[in-house]
């Protein structure tokens, strides 16, 4: 059986998660915001949230330039890779020059958002003011996101905290997503409430580990051909993302 | 039916189009400076003044460019500045032409892991651009034979393969394009008569 049997909301877009819908919304605010008022926001919260995929919903629908910092990074390579993604075939030069050419292409689009993912990592290496020169020398709105310490951590630059203006916390995924994800990676497959709240709570609300045990439960399903299952159906594991112990 | 092998050994991009007149007219626009149609001329390619024309009225009509004087000749420069240039229907509304191969492009390179096809196009789908399957899956053919992108794990099903976008394929932050092109072969020589001029395809 091929057919659709879930309902259409929110079919093939993770438009509906609410995290998406908190980045969304932060996002939204510093690009819109009123004249004067800075245009730093943040998005943090524990990694398996889904952080990362409300990002990529953010830069899709806002046609944001996208940064991913690494470890390894130094001021030279942040300076690189932003010149990169600004389209400059092979940027080189010093560090004052590289920044001086990305904050005349940054003023080229005086609205365009840029997301720095693992933004946290600037703060750990000292890079953020980085961040600062940037926002202040093109204006442009830029939406950090980082691990749940994110505030804490650019509370230790009061320069960079000051200019914050709002704020997004990546929350832990509850039925009604539990229900958004179903309908979007199980499209066949109908799943009652009362294992999707199992789910919710076996995985811990980690969107990451709800999908894993939703293809599970999906695989489960085709075995026993079921196009609809509860938690009375269900006999097979749930991803927790403990490794399993052994019995004594 | 006959079909032959190209081997391009290099491009250069034609100083015209959409894009390279409102790069040159974003250049002319900042501080607050503008330009007219024989200053935007003279830095094209030869053959385009129509073209050139049609845009610029294209744009001022959207509402994108500005003409500062009354009275010929006229001078225009970009009223809200973008990098790229805004992409317009026929009825001079706002399209979301080429969106879907730049956001599959976006997951792409944030999947290192790799994807399947209904992966990208739920990563890939906004409330306003849908990825189907087929869209997905065509861009992909495309990508896999340019090399850019590789299958690390062949399923049966088109649906069950995994891909990767490879590091050297992965070159920066715009989308690869899908052109199209019609050229003179001659089969007397097995060449290419004349220059070839490839198109973007936007979908």
């Amino acid at each position: 059986m091929n057919q659709n049997v879930n309902p259409p909301v929110g079919f093939g877009t993770v438009a509906p998660l609410k995290n998406v819908a908190a980045a969304y919304s932060v996002a939204l605010k510093i690009i819109d915001r009123p004249a004067g008022v800075d245009g730093l926001g943040l998005f943090y919260g524990p990694s398996g949230y889904g952080k990362s995929k409300a990002s990529t919903f953010v830069q899709n629908k806002t046609s944001a330039i996208y940064l991913e910092v690494f470890d390894f990074w130094t001021k030279r390579t942040f300076c690189e890779a932003l010149l990169a993604e600004l389209g400059v075939d092979k940027p080189k030069g010093t560090i004052a020059g590289m920044m001086m050419q990305a904050l005349r292409l940054l003023q080229d689009d005086p609205n365009r958002l840029m997301i720095i993912d693992e933004a946290d990592k600037l703060v750990d290496k000292n890079m953020i003011e980085l961040v600062r020169d940037i926002y202040k020398g093109a204006r442009i709105p830029v939406l950090l996101v980082g691990e749940e310490l994110l505030p804490q951590k650019l509370a230790r630059y009061e320069r960079c905290e000051n200019r914050v203006t709002a704020y997004g916390m990546a929350n832990p995924s509850d039925i009604d997503d539990a229900r958004a994800l179903a309908a979007i990676y199980q499209r066949n497959l109908t799943v009652r409430d009362d294992l999707l709240a199992e789910i919710v709570i076996k995985t811990k609300g980690v969107a990451s580990r709800i999908v894993t045990s939703l293809a599970e439960i999906a695989q489960f399903s085709r075995a026993n051909s079921l196009t609809e299952i509860g938690l009375k159906d269900y006999t097979g594991s749930f991803f927790t993302g403990q490794a399993p112990r052994r019995a004594r | 039916m006959s079909a032959v092998n190209l081997l391009v050994q290099g491009v250069r991009p034609v100083r015209a189009g959409r894009d390279y007149f409102w790069q040159k007219l974003l250049e002319a626009s900042r501080d607050g400076g503008s330009a007219t149609v024989k200053e935007l001329r003279g830095v094209c390619d030869p053959g385009h003044d129509e073209a050139l024309r049609s845009f610029l009225a294209r744009m001022y009509d959207a509402g994108h460019v500005e003409r500062l004087d009354d009275r010929p000749p006229y001078r225009f420069r970009i009223s809200s500045p973008q990098r790229d240039c805004p992409v317009i229907s026929g009825d001079g509304k706002p399209s979301l032409k080429g969106r879907a191969q730049q956001q599959m492009w976006n997951v792409m390179r944030r999947a290192r892991l790799g994807f399947t096809v209904e992966q990208l196009m739920i990563d890939a789908t906004t409330d306003d651009v849908v990825v189907g399957f087929e869209t997905a899956i065509s861009y992909l053919r495309l990508l896999v034979r340019a090399g850019v992108v590789k299958i690390t794990s062949n399923g049966r099903k088109p649906a069950d393969r995994v891909f990767v976008l490879t590091g050297s394929g992965n070159t920066g932050s715009k989308a690869p394009r899908r052109m199209r092109a019609a050229f003179m072969y001659d089969p007397n020589t097995c060449s290419v008569l004349g220059e070839v001029v490839a198109e973007e395809e936007r979908s």
